[in-house]
């Protein structure tokens, strides 16, 4: 069984042109998805380095808040321009990337009044983001408003209270709130760190060409049967069964070295973080690497020739890598293919590996690695009653 | 040591081994001889314990075959079932710990086959740039590795040059003499002949004559063949020829107008043939004699050539 599974995995070291498919591809990928998609999971915030122009008249007390205290952060940058043309001079000019006309007492009506949002054509994203923070903060704004009217109404109602002082405070205090921080949108939930486009592809990637050792042991198993030397072990004292572990465990660890390579690659050229957990990572990486080779030994067992396998494998592990979320994250998808993708190792993979790259507990991982590991034992199995040795 | 009773294998509705029984004793090279499709390497199959069977019975020194006895056995199958990118050591190791060598017995084992087929010199070179004739010699290797009791072979040389053919007869035959027991399929007579101490003739599944090669030779019905080459055969002369006193047996092929004709008294018989073929006025091109040989008598026993 070991002497099977080491041979394999010497056949498939040997195999220079395979190995830098299955390695420098990935790493490849990462690096394009990483880089291009990344600022849609911003460390701190949603949105890429940004420069905002906001051109008002008037400064009040909400214009100023919003202007000086909501609005930057790290990756905001907020230049005040005197009037809209100017702003749009430097728009043109790109001297800016947003550009934001407050009308005159946007301070006092903002609910009536109309905000004009401009933007360079590439840049429609970082737009739709300072969009959002503005209607954000006048909703807030309002609520606070409507919050505080009531306040005075029942004040006056009960008397005996200075009616104009409470309502001032609570008016400070529920400012306070309206202007604090949350008009970003973060990508991690409370209480775990957030993921980068670097980290989320990096998973992804990795998780989808692992995927391909489904088809590299379906297809090792079908050439050892075409060209005899599976029939060959079965005449020696060895029982089927082993062979089979064998081969199964030939794909395993393979997949675990590629993903292991992959791992240590990742991390030091991209600096991506796998979490903090090296035993969360393993278990996921383990659990996925017997999902895809048990995959590997049913896929054998069903399909009879090597150019079957080669032209299933290559449409269906890009089938399974999108709906698994590798491309695009689960999240953009229909309800229906959310659905669907439950049904998929690799999106158990890929929620398993962002879980522990954003901090979580071995209790949260049961439910990933448990699904995994009985996918690929029920593979195996199945494949090891059908798969004929000759 | 071995003895196989009575074997049998259907595929669907078709019988592909028939009733199948030989016995082997210790050091003793049997052939197994036969036409392509003509069930031997089923056979070979069952033994080894590849195909099952569905009758009959296997003994490896009166006990049924189970399969820790296949450590006693060692296949060399017709396919050069080997890893191509891996060396050729890297092959007859993988093949001996296979077997339940441990790696430094293995390892040891290895180098001594090399030397024994030849290859001590080319053993980290990998199988993918070796001849076909090297391929074959490291495919019976690897079926030396664990020093089996019994060497199976079946067709062995297939698809190589002369060359190495001999080399491997030569290397099968040293084996034998070193007290190795073995079976060996073909369907070259030529190498059954020189290998082997019995025959077990085979056709359409089933064992047509077996024994050493000269009682099988001895039962040629007339033990000498007379080759015919006739331009204008026709069917009167022909019989004619057939109720010769001196002739036993015609076996044609029209195709190329030759004849093999079966006589007692090549001398007599001759003679008869020449007189015939001038009185039914059919043209006589070419007359040679063979002396009795396994080829001849799978020719008397099918009508066939072992080559058809």
């Amino acid at each position: 069984m070991w002497t099977i599974a080491m041979k394999d995995l010497r056949l498939r070291w040997k195999d220079k042109r395979g190995l830098i498919t299955m390695l420098l591809m990935p790493i490849l990928l990462t690096a394009i998805l990483g880089s291009a998609l990344g600022g849609n999971f911003g460390e701190d915030s949603s949105m890429p380095d940004t420069v905002v122009g906001v051109a008002f008249d008037e400064v009040d007390q909400m214009t100023d808040q919003w202007v000086n205290e909501v609005l930057p952060n790290d990756e905001v940058t907020v230049t005040a321009f005197e009037n809209g043309q100017e702003l749009e001079v430097a728009l043109q000019e790109k001297a800016i990337d947003v550009g934001v006309v407050l009308p005159e007492n946007w301070g006092q009506q903002m609910s009536e009044s109309e905000v004009k949002v401009w933007t360079d054509p590439e840049k429609t994203i970082q737009a739709s983001i300072v969009h959002s923070m503005l209607t954000s903060f006048v909703d807030r704004i309002q609520s606070v408003s409507a919050t505080a009217n009531v306040f005075a109404f029942e004040m006056g109602a009960e008397g005996g209270v200075d009616v104009e002082s409470a309502t001032e405070e609570v008016m400070a205090d529920l400012r306070a709130v309206a202007g604090a921080e949350g008009t970003s949108v973060r990508a991690a939930e409370e209480g775990q760190a957030s993921l980068t486009g670097m980290q989320y592809y990096a998973a992804a990637m990795g998780v989808m060409f692992i995927l391909f050792n489904a088809t590299i042991g379906a297809r090792s198993v079908l050439e050892e049967r075409h060209t005899q030397t599976l029939a060959r072990i079965a005449m020696t004292p060895i029982r089927p069964f082993p062979v089979m572990v064998g081969k199964f465990l030939g794909t395993l660890f393979y997949s675990l070295l590629q993903f292991l390579l992959f791992l240590i690659a990742t991390y030091l050229f991209f600096d991506v973080s796998w979490g903090e957990s090296p035993g969360q990572v393993l278990a996921v990486g383990v659990a996925y690497g017997v999902a895809v080779s048990g995959l590997a030994m049913m896929l054998a067992s069903v399909i009879k020739e090597e150019k079957t396998i080669d032209a299933v494998g290559g449409i269906g592990v890009q089938v399974l890598a999108l709906l698994g979320g590798s491309m695009i994250p689960i999240a953009a998808f229909p309800d229906i293919l959310q659905t669907v993708s439950n049904a998929i190792p690799n999106k158990w993979a890929l929620d398993g590996f962002i879980s522990v790259m954003t901090g979580t507990t071995w209790t949260e991982l049961i439910l990933p690695t448990s699904l995994l590991l009985a996918f690929g034992l029920l593979c195996l199995w199945m494949g090891s009653m059908r798969l004929k040795l000759q | 040591m071995l003895q196989v009773s009575e074997l049998k294998k259907r595929y669907g509705q078709k019988e592909v081994v028939k009733n199948v029984s030989f016995k082997l004793k210790e050091g003793e090279a049997f052939g197994l001889l036969g036409p392509n499709g003509a069930g031997k390497s089923t056979t070979i199959a069952m033994i080894c314990g590849l195909v099952s069977y569905d009758g009959g019975q296997i003994s490896w020194h009166d006990k049924p075959m189970t399969s820790s006895m296949k450590k006693k056995v060692g296949i060399v199958p017709q396919e050069i079932a080997l890893y191509p990118t891996m060396s050729a050591k890297e092959n007859l190791l993988f093949w001996g710990r296979m077997y339940g060598l441990k790696r430094k017995e293995a390892k040891k084992r290895a180098d001594d086959v090399l030397d024994i087929v030849g290859l001590k010199d080319r053993g980290k070179e990998t199988i993918e740039t070796f001849s076909g004739g090297m391929k074959r010699r490291i495919n019976i290797g690897a079926a030396l590795m664990h020093e089996p009791e019994l060497l199976i072979m079946d067709e062995p040389t297939v698809g190589i040059d002369p060359q190495s053919r001999n080399h491997i007869l030569e290397t099968v035959k040293q084996l034998n003499r070193q007290g190795m027991t073995m079976i060996y399929t073909s369907h070259y007579m030529e190498e059954v002949e020189f290998l082997c101490d019995r025959v077990g003739i085979m056709d359409h599944g089933e064992v047509i004559a077996s024994g050493t090669q000269k009682d099988l030779c001895q039962r040629l019905i007339g033990g000498t063949v007379i080759r015919l080459k006739l331009e204008g055969a026709n069917e009167s002369g022909m019989q004619a020829i057939q109720q010769l006193a001196s002739v036993n047996q015609i076996a044609s092929d029209p195709e190329s107008n030759t004849y093999e004709v079966f006589v007692k008294r090549p001398d007599e018989a001759i003679s008869d043939i020449m007189d015939t073929t001038v009185e039914y006025r059919m043209k006589l091109s070419e007359i040679s004699v063979q002396e009795p040989n396994l080829e001849s008598l799978f020719l008397q026993l099918t009508g066939r050539s072992l080559r058809d």
